[in-house]
């Protein structure tokens, strides 16, 4: 069903469940991978992604339409898992680029984990990348979100997030490289 | 589709490394059933944390540009930005002063003046008389006459001998009450 549907279901007082299950159903997967990806482990995954939900139906009045409803999703499922990462790393006394030694760990003992060893690498050198250049190169390489798209939610120049890309891109590289010799 | 071409054209320049890569799957799984079973959570969670039923979302009362004017908080902007212009306007608007002098000149002709200082001639001050030009002096003779002074008046018309025959006709009293 089309954003705009949604939208319209969510705005009708004997509407507004029906369209939030819509939306649910809709979006429950692709907010779903984004959030696991920036945490990494499953059960994470799943208290932040409900953490999201319950604030979008908290929350969906305040949603103006200024932008894309998928927009405004992404923004309050993004900021969710950084506000997870960052009290992990309060409870953990560690920054939270340090945060990505710790989520490549997790990922490891992640029992919904069953990649090869270069999935492992990838995913820890992802997980060591600074914090805004792990979620671009998330949502670019794993999403295939136009960079239009990505500046709407991140609140960053189309310039900058073709910049961080290309240095996440370089970075991961280089990682695997330093392995091999 | 149009993305996936994009990011692969641009995988392609930046790591074709990556781009190999990013065919295998990644090796994230979810348990069986987790995503049929998520709503249900939810709502429980929605339930247990006592929420309460949020109202639908508010209807647009305008489309376009309009849009951004006819909500709440622009409107009271709107107002008060009015409410203090109008203010402004009200009391930072040049007041004209007149003063006496002008609402004379401006509204009473010279005849009209004239006959109020004759009027009202004790009114005024002898120094704010004497302070008048010769020309503004109300005119005390009812009938108009060339104005000059008088004492070049008195030395046209007089000659000390026409003045002698009045002396002797004048008393002693008469004189000293003159002079």
């Amino acid at each position: 069903m089309p954003d705009e549907q949604i939208v319209a279901l969510l705005r009708s007082e004997s509407h507004f469940e029906q369209g939030f299950r819509v939306l649910m159903t809709q979006y429950k997967e692709r907010l779903y991978w984004h959030i696991r990806r920036l945490v990494n482990h499953h059960e994470d995954a799943d208290d932040v992604l409900q953490n999201t939900l319950i604030k979008i139906y908290k929350g969906i009045a305040l949603f103006e339409g200024k932008s894309k409803l998928y927009t405004w999703l992404y923004r309050i499922a993004t900021n969710e898992a950084i506000s997870f990462m960052q009290s992990r790393s309060r409870r953990q006394s560690s920054s939270l680029d340090d945060e990505g030694s710790y989520a490549a760990g997790r990922l490891q003992a992640d029992s919904w984990f069953d990649g090869d060893a270069v999935q492992l690498k990838l995913q820890q050198a992802i997980a060591q990348l600074p914090e805004k250049q792990r979620i671009v190169f998330n949502l670019r390489y794993y999403e295939e979100m136009p960079y239009e798209e990505m500046a709407g939610i991140l609140d960053t120049s189309v310039g900058a997030l073709k910049a961080s890309f290309h240095h996440a891109a370089k970075k991961i590289e280089s990682a695997f490289r330093e392995t091999e010799s | 589709m149009k993305n996936k071409a994009q990011l692969d054209d641009e995988l392609k320049g930046l790591s074709p490394f990556l781009q190999d890569l990013k065919k295998k799957p990644d090796g994230r799984k979810t348990p069986a059933g987790y995503f049929d079973q998520l709503d249900d959570s939810v709502y429980k969670k929605i339930a247990e944390s006592g929420a309460k039923r949020p109202g639908a979302m508010p209807k647009p009362i305008a489309k376009g540009l309009f849009a951004s004017f006819v909500k709440p908080r622009n409107l009271m902007t709107i107002a008060a930005a009015m409410v203090l212009l109008f203010s402004a306007f009200w009391f930072l608007k040049p007041t004209q002063v007149v003063e006496p002098a002008q609402v004379v000149a401006v509204d009473l002709s010279e005849k009209e003046l004239e006959d109020y200082m004759l009027e009202h001639i004790h009114d005024f001050d002898s120094e704010q008389l004497a302070s008048l030009p010769d020309s503004e002096l109300p005119n005390t003779n009812p009938v108009s006459e060339p104005k000059e002074h008088p004492k070049k008046h008195h030395e046209q018309d007089f000659k000390p001998e026409d003045i002698s025959p009045v002396l002797d006709e004048m008393s002693d009293e008469e004189l000293e009450e003159l002079l």
